[in-house]
């Protein structure tokens, strides 16, 4: 997979979460997203890894401040 | 200076948090402190730990025998003992004297009528009720969880729908972690042989620094068996646990009237196809021996317009009971016995009962 979108994102979520209604954007954050929970996190950033061929650590990714980073990140890691 | 109770605790707690969960279990069971709400406390942690159902369901009755002989016992202890025997399915007759003991706290004159215990019994009483109507009106069926997450197995527990000895039996690799349903059919395709292969299992940090076992595919994730004493020699604790269950879920599978329950299956059934069924059904023929087990499944986090019941077939059933928000944590104490979780909850029961009668009808 090359570049990680706010979509890839927000396609992730919706799988782990279990809620095709989520619907993400840059500013958002975990605790805006119902569901997104710690252990939530964890596997959202587990089957980031899977789809990117990528061991994503999941407290990396909770230390930025919002999806806007966190895509920003992803992309990068896979360009 | 440290109580001969502070000391045990010491000892036992030293050993969980260094892994060696058997020797904090054999030390408590061996020292039979019940009368010390901490050390009880810390034993049902322990044996929680561990699945040691057989002793849960021992020191549970101990520590209720021992109640009459503690000069005085919080609210929050009873609270915690009446919650336990629920999750851990004992018996009426060892829980009467708990029950005796909390009436009685709660009936004292300067209480107010909506104390926590009130609150507390009355939901108890509410969910004992409930599971005596249904086990006199479905004799012989018992539940076998096949996930995806744990709410369906403490739900039918807590609600009283299965006897000591049953919830001993059903204890199943699902019942108490988080699965992705290509994992629960791979699991029963290979009989678990490579469920918890050591090539196939993780480890990874939870943000806030928890350490969180699962499949490398997501799969399974071990939620309950955060301690090291499963991480340990390449996972071989974890290996041995779920070949227990794996043992517990073929034998459940053999009883009279099993029904399989799957909840976290988030299709919007019958707009969306279950493409995943007949895999499942040959995974769980191929592991089980039998093609006649009856099966429902649950979406908990849409609502639907249509019907909330739906049989698919005489042995298959899909339901939704909409939780009451997103995100709603109903295994959390804050939630327990409120009045909202009740709702959810015996709404989640009833429709259950719906699938057993759409079973039964022609």
């Amino acid at each position: 997979m090359s570049g990680f979108t706010l979509d890839d994102l927000q396609d992730v979520a919706r799988e782990v979460i279990g809620d095709d209604e989520i619907v993400l954007t840059r500013d958002m954050a975990a605790a805006d997203v119902p569901g997104w929970d710690s252990l939530n996190h964890t596997l959202i950033c587990v089957e980031i890894g899977l789809r990117i061929g990528q061991r994503v650590e999941p407290q990396d990714l909770a230390a930025l401040p919002d999806f806007g980073a966190i895509v920003d990140r992803l992309a990068g890691q896979t360009a | 200076m440290q109580t001969g109770a502070g000391k045990l605790q010491e000892a036992a707690g030293h050993f969980r948090r260094s892994g060696d969960l058997p020797a904090a279990r054999d030390l408590l069971l061996q020292a039979q402190a019940w009368h010390e709400p901490a050390i009880v406390t810390l034993a049902v942690l322990i044996l929680n730990d561990l699945e040691d159902s057989e002793a849960l369901q021992h020191v549970l009755g101990q520590a209720i025998a021992a109640l009459p002989d503690l000069a005085h016992t919080s609210d929050e202890y009873l609270i915690f003992l009446h919650r336990r025997t629920e999750q851990y399915c004992i018996g009426e007759d060892r829980r009467a004297l708990l029950l005796q003991m909390m009436t009685a706290r709660a009936h004292e004159p300067e209480r107010a009528a909506d104390c926590d215990l009130s609150r507390v019994l009355a939901a108890g009483q509410e969910r004992r009720n409930f599971g005596a109507a249904f086990r006199a009106k479905f004799r012989g069926v018992s539940f076998v969880p096949l996930g995806l997450n744990c709410m369906p197995w403490v739900l039918v527990n807590r609600w009283g729908l299965h006897d000591p000895q049953t919830y001993r039996r059903n204890l199943s690799p699902f019942a108490m972690a988080v699965h992705t349903i290509p994992g629960v059919a791979a699991a029963m395709e290979d009989g678990f042989a490579s469920y918890a292969a050591v090539d196939q299992v993780m480890t990874i940090t939870a943000p806030g620094g928890r350490p969180v076992v699962m499949r490398k595919d997501r799969g399974a994730t071990w939620v309950h068996h955060d301690n090291k004493y499963f991480f340990t020699d390449d996972y071989a604790n974890l290996r041995a646990a779920m070949a227990q269950r794996a043992a517990s879920l073929s034998a459940a599978c053999q009883a009279e009237h099993p029904v399989l329950m799957m909840n976290f299956v988030n299709s919007r059934y019958p707009d969306q196809k279950l493409h995943f069924l007949p895999r499942l059904r040959r995974a769980i023929a191929a592991f089980t021996g039998r093609d006649d087990l009856r099966l429902f499944m649950s979406n908990t986090i849409h609502a639907t317009e249509g019907e909330h019941v739906y049989k698919i077939d005489d042995r298959t059933c899909f339901f939704y009971c909409t939780a009451p928000e997103k995100g709603f944590k109903w295994n959390q104490d804050a939630n327990l016995d409120s009045a909202t979780s009740m709702a959810f909850e015996r709404t989640y029961l009833t429709r259950i009962e719906s699938c057993l009668d759409l079973w039964r009808t022609p």
